[in-house]
């Protein structure tokens, strides 16, 4: 069993196979971990089979072919992904709901958290954001899973876990305040 | 308070899940509050290790999705541009909008009062617009329908809870009511978001309105 960080390692070698070589068989492994995963994550976004399925075909082609823009010192491989297919998902409601019927395909945007990019050295801000992560008790952050990456509702995951609703919002509550005590001090820091 | 509603809009932000108008005012917030994006990149940084360690769903036609992605184009890409540091509207806004704020086509409301309505969807009976309010003006006392999102860009402006400046995001609500007034200084531009309250019972802004407690 590896560790977490042994995994994040075997990843950003596995992408840059991919980017260095177009190494089929480190795609393979890429492919067979993290296809079905995205597939789960936007079924949960509440999307049919299909688009689903489209959405991480459009994913995974990003990173067959332009594994390259992928900077293992900006973020874990899993991040880089899940970037790709929440902005794929939003192109989609939004064509969906123009009703575009030009067909024209609009530009995937591989971008970083607005502003970011002049904020800190890139290693210190991701060892800045894994420790604070570290920092939040574990409950909280199960909770903030389930309604933020799972799109459970409050009433959803209070009904779930047998917590009354007000203890599920508090804690939730909590996590974000202490995420934002651990990363205080970057407001300094910045230009 | 209102930075747990702040960080509920992030975390929304982050996964995808807001409507357009409010995806555009928390981008430009985030733009403008370093604090605020590194609160979305950690959330990002948790939905990443949240995907490593997701439950897997098959797909069901796997073998041909690889087939297709062996045979694709390189995909077009929209690569990040470094912005520019000197313009007053953020560039989350400057691109939702297709110009600048020289180019606004502002209707005056009242003697030092204007406005651009940017959007008003009336399938959800959102509005997005922007307010530009001269130095110690003053907006009518005014209740909420929805969901109102302030989000200041330039200048400032106060009521009771306190003053609000460049970057900082007012979250007000149906039990809100409030006589805004702009700081005298200078004039007071702000991004304004309203959700009808009919949207509140639909599915995503029910969940919105579930995290934010209303
Ligand atoms: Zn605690
Ligand atoms: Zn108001």
């Amino acid at each position: 069993m590896l560790s977490d960080g042994d995994q994040k390692d075997r990843f950003a070698a596995l992408a840059k196979a991919v980017a260095d070589r177009r190494d089929q068989l480190a795609f393979r492994q890429l492919f067979d971990h993290f296809a079905p995963r995205l597939n789960y994550w936007l079924h949960r976004r509440g999307l049919p089979n299909e688009e689903a399925e489209e959405i991480v075909q459009e994913v995974m082609t990003v990173l067959w072919h332009r594994a390259g823009l992928y900077d293992s010192s900006r973020s874990s491989l899993s991040t880089w992904l899940f970037r790709i297919a929440r902005n794929r998902h939003i192109d989609l409601q939004r064509r969906q709901r123009t009703r575009m019927i030009d067909g024209k395909e609009p530009l995937l945007q591989i971008d970083d958290v607005p502003g970011m990019e002049t904020m800190l050295e890139s290693e210190e801000r991701e060892a800045k954001v894994r420790e604070a992560l570290t920092r939040i008790p574990g409950e909280q952050m199960e909770l903030v899973r389930a309604s933020f990456f799972l799109g459970y509702s409050h009433s959803e995951i209070a009904a779930c876990t047998g917590l009354p609703l007000g203890t599920v919002k508090s804690r939730i509550r909590l996590a974000f305040e202490h995420l934002r005590k651990a990363l205080d001090g970057h407001d300094r820091l910045s230009p | 308070m209102t930075v747990a509603m702040l960080d509920a809009l992030i975390s929304e932000y982050v996964a995808g899940d807001l409507p357009e108008p409010a995806r555009v005012l928390v981008a430009s917030h985030i733009e403008m509050k370093p604090s605020s994006a590194m609160m979305a990149r950690t959330l990002e940084a948790f939905a990443g290790e949240s995907l490593e360690a997701a439950k897997t769903r098959a797909l069901v036609s796997g073998d041909r999705c690889m087939e297709n992605i062996m045979r694709s184009p390189s995909p077009a890409l929209r690569l990040v541009q470094p912005r520019e540091k000197h313009h007053v509207l953020p560039q989350a806004l400057r691109d939702h909008l297709g110009y600048d704020l020289a180019d606004v086509p502002w209707k005056t409301k009242l003697p030092g009062l204007k406005q651009h309505m940017i959007e008003h969807d009336k399938d959800d009976g959102s509005e997005m617009s922007l307010l530009w309010a001269r130095p110690g003006r003053a907006l009518p006392n005014h209740t909420h329908e929805g969901l109102e999102l302030t989000l200041v860009l330039d200048g400032d402006f106060h009521d009771h809870r306190g003053t609000f400046g460049r970057g900082d995001v007012s979250v007000a609500d149906e039990d809100l009511d409030h006589r805004p007034v702009a700081g005298m200084t200078k004039p007071c531009l702000c991004l304004s978001v309203l959700f009808a309250p009919i949207v509140l019972s639909g599915s995503k802004m029910g969940l919105l309105g579930d995290i934010l407690g209303l």
